[in-house]
């Protein structure tokens, strides 16, 4: 790997926190102007973040924070693989692990709602591991590669080659999120069947970690949308941008769905775009 | 200003109110008045929350579960009772099952009276709450940083339960030295240590109201056995274990000898009796997993 | 074999904003049998009746519910007058016709960002209410409170509503018409919305009846009885129909709750047309002796009051059957079967007002 790869992976560990807390912010005041409010100042999950450092930490068992701990050390592991210009395959799988962390954490935990957010969230990873795998699949059958250096420096934007795949990973990329309709398993709003959902258990510097994992995973989720229209970078960081905001506007306009919905709708649209878009791949490069 | 005060989470719950402060709750969350701006978000978790908002005069059913999520909220907390029926009982203070306010069971720091409470009056009552959060915040560091002295006075029959609450806290962390969580600190019930107040001297040791530690003696002929001495985790190195000694010393000065004891495990424990002159006796095997290791001290009064 | 659990819901719920405590015996996330603990409201304020004056208690009676407020003051003033064979002036009743009506349409904006909020649209949630702080003006320009109106007494109401204002209150509601039906028509038409609600907790014809379920709950089912038929207030003067519906589902419910608002700024309308001039009140002398039954349609359905009086200022005995009372074995019977993730919708399709049920 290039000196370049480190200095962007390093990089990445350094400012994706900064970013992804201000990403935080602006979904906040987009979602209150939506909703006819005015919303919190811009810096406010910094400031979110800073006071849960400063709470008590309460815990049902004392190894539930450890895993929370393994979780953002994981997250940070992944993103950084990724954007080191690493193997997509082990980006993925490395994502997965780290997802298992948390909910490992909630089973550790042990309230019956937090087991029901853990379930929950196993539920969700089923449901968009698929088509982030066919996502791999698809840009290895373009570019013959799958390490992401190579993927980025492509000719083409993959979105030409890749229209299908794209549009299950968008509707995936709602539960990545967790955004209105599949915020299932925590969400940031209030008022849910779940307390809190996974999170319930959590208080203090664990719960700290969880926000900054989950800032440091929007950024690379947001890496990944980039590799789509990497061809144009400016188009595609205008794009990515706009698909976020795309995101926040999804996340205004529908109510939640249950599992069974998230699940089934998953599947069958990974499965039907995904594939044809994988079937059409391989007589279109013969 | 820190970031406590710039993102004050709150947390709302019923206690037997008619609704109309509630609604007036949930209304400062919307659109005209959204508190959001302020940083306060609305979590349903006592866990999450920083601010708790208490409505309603507060039946007897609702004593124990006010009590449950008072203690599951993480310090630094403040409580607002909101509405008269909050403050004092409101019109149904005469109610055969109304308590009265809040503040018969939890200490509560803003009240907002009205009926209902405007939502301005109740933003109003959490941003006083900011501050006395913000004044909370800090005396925890001063506590935690040893600059506040705590007093050690005489315990009474009052304080049993307090006592018997942090002594069950404190002795958590010998028990898992052991991994015997049978040990008897931690199985005392409430009943026996109040029997104990008969036969032993009590000293507690208080800083702000909260008892933070505490030690028994008590004279067995000549000798004076000390018992049970603890200091809540928060408060830890800082002195206050040696005062205690020193002072429950000083209230048997006729003994002939010092007698106490603890786990062979108990490295600190040993370590801050031996600063004080005690000296290991004899050694004793409780069961498989505890042995316990008693040490002694001579008396002034040799006669 | 897979594994039950007992899922606590409640007391202190972000859902709701009210404590009743449901044991959800759970298995894969549906519920078998939901096992209500209640009393966390219960301040036992029937009793308070042998210690305050029977004119003063009608504040008393207002602050069983903070929501249904108004109408629980006018039906306990009515129960008292009708005991003591007061005759309310025409301006007076209209008045009361009107507070209730606009408390009728606070009451559902209210539930509507209820409902929204509870299945996770929290933008529509906010909408509503935004809504609602417009009704919420009208009623604090009119009585001086938001929620807690204090306007009826016994013999009348104690504040008037002047022409100007009248005409300002209905220009109005006649505006906002288009924007509530803006907000209304997601819950009706929206996919997301209609996923979580159709078909969702039925309760059939036959059941509603049996259970002895009322109000938006009954006439969701198909059942035609609206208990402001009986004429009380200004009601024989205005025309309106029962709204019902026939499918019994949470949508249906929705539905017929959403068409009421519509009912209830038209009753308005009607009302201010025909207000006649007046006193508003009557001088009221001497003590009640006998006893009354008094029913009203409240937001959440029939309300009763029972009122016993002795011939002393002090009444001997009043007793309170509210909507949600007659509803909650409904609600045990829709939560049977269900899934853990329709436990809040359900709840709320009721309309549960906790405090009232308990008083």
């Amino acid at each position: 790997m290039s000196m370049n790869l480190v200095l962007i992976s390093a990089l990445y560990v350094i400012l994706a926190p900064f970013l992804g807390g201000i990403l935080a912010g602006v979904d906040r005041i987009i979602t209150a102007r939506m909703q006819g409010r005015v919303g919190p100042p811009v810096l406010q999950p910094f400031y979110d973040v800073l006071k849960l450092m400063q709470k008590e930490t309460l815990v049902v068992r004392k190894s539930q924070n450890l895993y929370i701990l393994f979780f953002l050390i994981f997250i940070i592991f992944t993103g950084a693989l990724f954007f080191a210009g690493g193997d997509l395959l082990l980006f993925i799988f490395a994502l997965t692990l780290a997802g298992i962390f948390f909910v490992l954490a909630a089973y550790k935990a042990s309230s019956p709602y937090s087991f029901i957010g853990a379930e929950r969230e196993l539920i969700q990873m089923m449901s968009y591991e698929p088509i982030v795998l066919l996502s791999a699949v698809g840009m290895y059958m373009v570019t013959k590669s799958f390490y992401v250096c190579d993927i980025v420096s492509f000719h083409t934007s993959l979105i030409s080659y890749m229209p299908g795949i794209f549009l299950a990973f968008l509707y995936v990329l709602t539960i990545k999120f967790r955004k209105s309709p599949f915020d299932l398993s925590m969400s940031h709003h209030a008022h849910q069947e779940l307390v809190k959902g996974i999170t319930t258990e959590f208080s203090g510097r664990a719960l700290a970690m969880i926000e900054i994992a989950h800032w440091y995973e929007n950024i690379f989720l947001l890496g990944f949308v980039y590799l789509f229209f990497a061809g144009n970078p400016v188009l595609g960081v205008v794009l990515t941008l706009c698909i976020y905001f795309f995101e926040i506007l999804i996340d205004n306009t529908f109510a939640r769905a249950k599992w069974q919905l998230t699940l089934n709708s998953s599947w069958a649209i990974s499965g039907v775009l995904g594939l044809v878009n994988i079937i059409a791949l391989s007589y279109v490069l013969k | 200003m820190s970031s406590l005060s710039k993102s004050p989470w709150i947390f709302h719950y019923d206690a037997s109110s008619c609704n109309g402060c509630d609604i007036e709750v949930l209304a400062c969350l919307t659109p005209i008045y959204d508190v959001e701006r302020f940083g306060i978000v609305n979590t349903g978790n006592p866990k999450h929350a920083d601010i708790f908002l208490i409505t309603g005069s507060v039946n007897e059913q609702n004593k124990e579960v006010i009590q449950n999520l008072y203690n599951q909220m993480a310090d630094p907390k403040v409580v607002v009772a909101v509405g008269i029926c909050a403050t004092s009982g409101g019109i149904f203070a005469e109610c055969y099952n109304v308590m009265g306010g809040a503040d018969k069971i939890v200490p509560v720091d803003v009240y907002v009276p009205g009926c209902a409470a405007r939502p301005e009056a109740i933003i109003d009552g959490v941003v006083r709450a900011l501050g006395v959060l913000e004044e909370k915040r800090k005396r925890i560091k001063e506590i935690a940083a040893g600059q506040v002295t705590a007093t050690i006075e005489r315990a009474s029959l009052d304080d049993a339960e307090k006592i018997l609450e942090l002594q069950k806290i404190a002795y958590r962390s010998e028990a898992e030295l052991y991994n015997d969580f049978s040990i008897e600190p931690l199985t005392q019930s409430l009943d026996e240590i109040k029997a104990d107040f008969a036969t032993r001297t009590f000293l507690k040791a208080v800083i702000d109201g909260n008892i933070v530690g505490a030690v028994r003696g008590y004279m067995k002929g000549t000798a004076c056995r000390i018992e049970r001495l603890f200091v809540a985790p928060g408060s830890q190195n800082q002195g206050i274990g040696t005062r205690l000694m020193r002072e429950i010393e000083a209230t048997f000065p006729e003994s002939e000898t010092y007698d106490l004891f603890t786990g062979n495990r108990s490295k600190r424990n040993i370590f801050l009796v031996k600063k004080l002159n005690y000296k290991i006796s004899r050694t004793e095997k409780v069961n498989k997993r505890v042995e316990r290791v008693y040490l002694q001290k001579a008396g002034q009064n040799r006669g | 074999m897979s594994k039950r659990t007992i899922i606590p819901f409640g007391p202190q719920h972000p859902v709701l904003p009210e404590p009743i405590h449901l044991d959800l015996v759970v298995e894969d996330e549906k519920v078998i049998e939901a096992i209500p603990s209640i009393g966390f409201i219960h301040r036992g304020l029937e009793k308070l009746v042998e210690k305050k004056d029977f004119i003063d208690y009608v504040y008393v009676a207002e602050r069983i519910c903070g929501i249904c407020s108004a109408i629980h003051g006018q039906t306990y003033c009515q129960a008292v007058e009708e005991v003591m064979n007061i005759a309310v002036p025409e301006r007076a009743l209209y008045l009361r016709t009107i507070w209730g009506e606009l408390s009728r349409v606070h009451s559902h904006l209210l539930w509507l960002g209820l409902m929204a909020d509870g299945f996770g649209f929290e933008a529509l949630f906010m909408h509503c209410w935004r809504l609602r702080e417009t009704v919420l003006d009208m009623i604090e320009e009119t009585t001086g409170g938001r929620v807690i109106f204090g306007s009826c007494k016994v013999g009348g109401v104690r504040k008037d509503i002047d022409k100007p204002t009248l005409e300002r209150i209905v220009a109005k509601l006649n505006g906002m018409e288009k924007e509530i039906k803006e907000v209304t028509d997601v819950f009706i038409v929206d996919r997301s919305v209609k996923h979580r609600t159709v078909g969702v907790g039925v309760l059939s014809k036959q059941d509603a009846y049996e259970l002895g379920a009322v109000g938006p709950t009954m006439r969701a089912s198909g059942i035609n009885q609206d208990m402001r038929k009986l004429g009380y207030a200004a009601y024989k003067q205005l025309k309106f129909e029962p709204i019902v519906e026939t499918a019994g589902d949470s949508y249906s419910r929705c539905v017929v709750r959403i068409k009421e608002i519509f009912q209830s700024i038209d009753l308005i309308r009607q009302a201010a047309v025909q207000l006649p001039e007046g006193p508003i009140d009557v001088k009221v002398t001497g003590t009640p002796s006998g006893e009354f039954f008094a029913r009203t349609e409240q937001p959440r359905g029939e309300v009763i009051y029972y009122l016993k009086a002795n011939g002393t200022r002090f009444l001997q005995r009043l007793r309170v059957r509210t909507p949600t009372f007659a509803n909650i074995p409904a609600l045990v019977k829709l939560l049977q079967g269900c899934e853990l993730a329709d436990v809040p919708i359900l709840a709320l399709t009721i309309d549960p007002c906790i405090s009232c049920t308990e008083r």
